[in-house]
């Protein structure tokens, strides 16, 4: 035992600075796809509507509008129109309504960011969140990302979020996956399992619209057909920050750089 | 089929009966079996030349689970998503369990319906007050994936476990016919997530091999240091769940942040913690920046050296394993297990050597065996792995060849031919079959990952041993839910 000891001295603190400060460079990573600061233009632009799997981008006269809640963080899009899209933020794109997904960006224009709602104040999951997870259908990986919140760099406990195995301890639903037919009854049974009030949050975007499984008859494509979903989580995977992230929003915590979005840099 | 060749599925039929009798008699390992539409079926086998395909249409095709018994579950997945029968017995004798929403009434197959009925469990093999009963799942904890295990127990030891997979399943494979040449890896990618770059690469390399493209040096070095640091990230987690599962909370932490750090290295190099994005059919989409990497990861291999070993050192660990959740050798070669379950129990399988591809080629390096089969045998050939993984990543930077990242890009499939494509995954040998049309579109695209496989294989090590080991027996073969029900 006295080894294990000494060994978790020997590495000290790994936990990162988030959400007290901007994250380390090192943990930035997973991008959503964002517009270009400079402003998108109709001719590069229109190869990346074309070539995006899950239809995320659309183009019209007026301007181009990217869907978040759609976007598989592929990078497609930035690698054939790279003067219309860029690897975005890795964490802070979290909404607690659909629409706050969507970026809307007119030719030319800087991209507005969507403003930033802090959900209302009711003070009543500030403290503490417990989080019941449940899988309806992910790729896998997002699971290694909840894993990882609770294990030393993320440290979710220090914000007052825990995971919890029963549904009746639970404030907060977090399902992950395209939302599979053979999922549905254990979700609806898990649901109304838990106390009211409680939230639910759709975390990854096969949660939000299916994301590339869709269009079949095994999905239903986005947690929203099922339950009334509270809080959206994009990513593909979200990365631990982009959890955090959500989990502080749904909790209706506020942090002074709970809105900043850091982007990271791709080698190309 | 290891060279380049450019087949038919029409060129490929043969009579299912006398070549499943020349494939064991020649002792080929048992591969896949895969509808291919509602009445021809795909056989997969690796033998002395390589992977052996063949293809067998319906009405009335044999039972392969009497000579192969993997073939059981696979024809149990055949029939419940694409209806073809097979004779025989019903593959529920064989196989507990497998997708749980079954479209006929008594269970012969059609397609899933939209919402499917009550979970049909089967009635309870037990009866009496002292016969407990869990229904674990498919909710289970928290941060794991959803499959249902059904024990029976009395006092401390399990009478039984059903394992009920499938309420995953989101038609991944369906999904993925309307993938393009662009998008394939995309698509392969997130089938199942913590293995991206072995999908990504069995899929890629099998429409490189049908189309005669060759990937640039560079590209394959830059592919198999990606492959290794996929391996290395999962070997690093899983070896942290076996350490939670034997309660060592800070061996399990400190196996986590080895996790992380892998990703880390990962992230910086190709932007994603999954290391997505980076591989594309003809190579790469772009080349990557190696700078630091040979150091960073010797760092990291020598933290890893010093964690593994005060894991072997602990000795409430090691007695937690060895003799949990055994696995016979007999067994895993008559299924032919692969990855670290496979290799844990004495089946050296490693499709990086036996059917070796990109730069694994000109590689030397040790395939780690034991005749065990227990917790303790999977983790030991994972932590041998897990060191050679790093070697393999230091000694690829070092030799990293310059030049272009990809040569060709192909704009579509080839039509009408079978691709086939594979590549060593953390959870064992993945293998993307592929199916175009006479237009060149995806008319079937079977992926399996190594945990497709092993899956059915499980529920056996559990009956007859103690619930506390449960948990350890389940870490040790560290298997995913999504690779399975897809």
């Amino acid at each position: 035992m006295f080894r294990w000891i000494a060994r978790g001295l020997r590495v000290g603190r790994l936990t990162t600075r988030y959400p007290w400060a901007a994250a380390e460079a090192d943990a930035l990573g997973s991008p959503l796809a964002a517009i270009h600061p400079q402003g998108p233009t109709r001719p590069d632009a229109e190869p990346a509507e074309a070539a995006c799997p899950t239809g995320a981008i659309a183009i019209d006269d007026g301007g181009v509008t990217l869907d978040l809640g759609r976007c598989v963080a592929c990078g497609l899009c930035w690698a054939v129109s790279p003067k219309s899209f860029v690897a975005g933020p890795a964490y802070g794109a979290a909404a607690d309504r659909r629409e706050g997904l969507l970026v809307r960006c007119a030719w030319q224009a800087r991209p507005e960011t969507p403003a930033r709602r802090v959900r209302k104040p009711s003070g009543f999951w500030r403290r503490s969140l417990h989080v019941r997870h449940v899988d309806a259908g992910s790729d896998g990986a997002i699971e290694l990302e909840l894993a990882q919140l609770t294990a030393p760099h993320y440290d979710l406990h220090r914000l007052g979020v825990f995971f919890t195995a029963s549904p009746r301890h639970a404030d907060a639903l977090l399902v992950t996956g395209p939302m599979t037919h053979g999922m549905i009854a254990a979700l609806r049974t898990t649901f109304e399992a838990m106390p009211s009030p409680k939230l639910v949050i759709a975390a990854g975007s096969d949660a939000i619209s299916g994301g590339l499984w869709v269009g079949g008859e095994h999905t239903v494509g986005g947690v929203d057909d099922v339950l009334p979903v509270d809080v959206y989580i994009p990513g593909s995977p979200p990365s631990p920050l982009a959890l955090i992230d959500g989990l502080l929003l749904a909790s209706g915590r506020r942090f002074p750089l709970l809105a900043a979005a850091t982007t990271m840099e791709v080698t190309s | 089929m290891t060279g380049r060749e450019r087949t038919s599925t029409s060129a490929l039929v043969a009579e299912p009966g006398p070549e499943l009798e020349r494939l064991e008699k020649r002792g080929d390992r048992f591969v896949l079996l895969a509808a291919l539409d509602d009445r021809r079926a795909l056989y997969l086998s690796f033998g002395p030349d390589g992977y052996t395909p063949f293809v067998a249409a319906g009405p009335g095709l044999p039972d392969a689970g009497a000579r192969f018994p993997a073939a059981a579950s696979y024809q149990l997945e055949a029939g419940e998503l694409h209806g073809l029968a097979f004779a025989g017995r019903k593959p529920e004798a064989g196989v507990r369990g497998l997708f749980v929403h079954r479209g006929g009434a008594d269970g012969a197959g059609g397609r899933l319906p939209r919402e499917g009925p009550e979970l049909p469990l089967p009635v309870p093999p037990y009866r009496g007050e002292a016969v407990l009963r869990i229904p674990f799942g498919p909710v289970r904890d928290a941060t794991v994936e959803s499959l249902m295990h059904r024990f029976h127990y009395l006092g401390e030891r399990i009478l039984s476990l059903e394992q009920h997979l499938g309420y995953k399943h989101r038609g991944a494979e369906d999904s993925l016919r309307r993938a393009t040449v662009a998008t394939l890896p995309v698509y392969a990618e997130r089938v199942s997530g913590p293995n991206a770059v072995a999908f990504a690469l069995a899929a890629c390399q099998a429409v490189e091999r049908a189309s005669d493209i060759t990937v640039p040096p560079r590209a394959e070095a830059l592919r198999a240091i990606l492959a290794e640091l996929e391996r290395a990230y999962n070997h690093f987690r899983d070896i942290g769940r076996i350490a939670a599962s034997t309660t060592l909370r800070v061996a399990a932490a400190q196996g986590h942040a080895l996790q992380e750090w892998t990703q880390r290295i990962g992230a910086r190099l190709t932007g994603h913690r999954f290391l997505r994005g980076a591989v594309a059919v003809g190579g790469l989409r772009r080349d990557l920046d190696v700078d630091g990497l040979a150091d960073e990861v010797s760092r990291l291999e020598a933290d890893a050296r010093a964690y593994i070993e005060a894991l072997e050192a602990t000795e409430l660990f090691v007695d937690r394993l060895e003799t949990t959740g055994v696995l016979t050798p007999e067994r895993a070669r008559a299924w032919g297990a692969v990855g670290p379950v496979g290799r844990g129990s004495g089946v050296d399988v490693d499709v990086r050597r036996d059917a070796a591809y990109g730069a694994y080629r000109g590689l030397g390096f040790d395939v780690p065996t034991r005749q065990a089969g227990d917790a303790m045998a999977r983790f030991r050939v994972r932590c041998e792995e897990v060191l050679t993984s790093l070697y393999l990543v230091r000694e690829l930077t070092e030799t990293l060849p310059a030049g272009a990242v990809i040569a060709v890009r192909p704009s579509a499939f080839p039509e009408d031919v079978l691709m086939l494509g594979w590549a060593e995954g953390a959870r064992g040998e993945v293998v993307a079959a592929l199916t175009t049309d006479a237009r060149g579109a995806l008319a079937r695209a079977v992926l399996r990952g190594g945990s497709r496989h092993n899956w059915p294989l499980f529920p056996d090590t559990v009956t007859d041993t103690y619930l506390m080991d449960y948990a350890i027996n389940e870490a040790s073969w560290g298997l995913t839910v999504a690779s399975h029900d897809r």
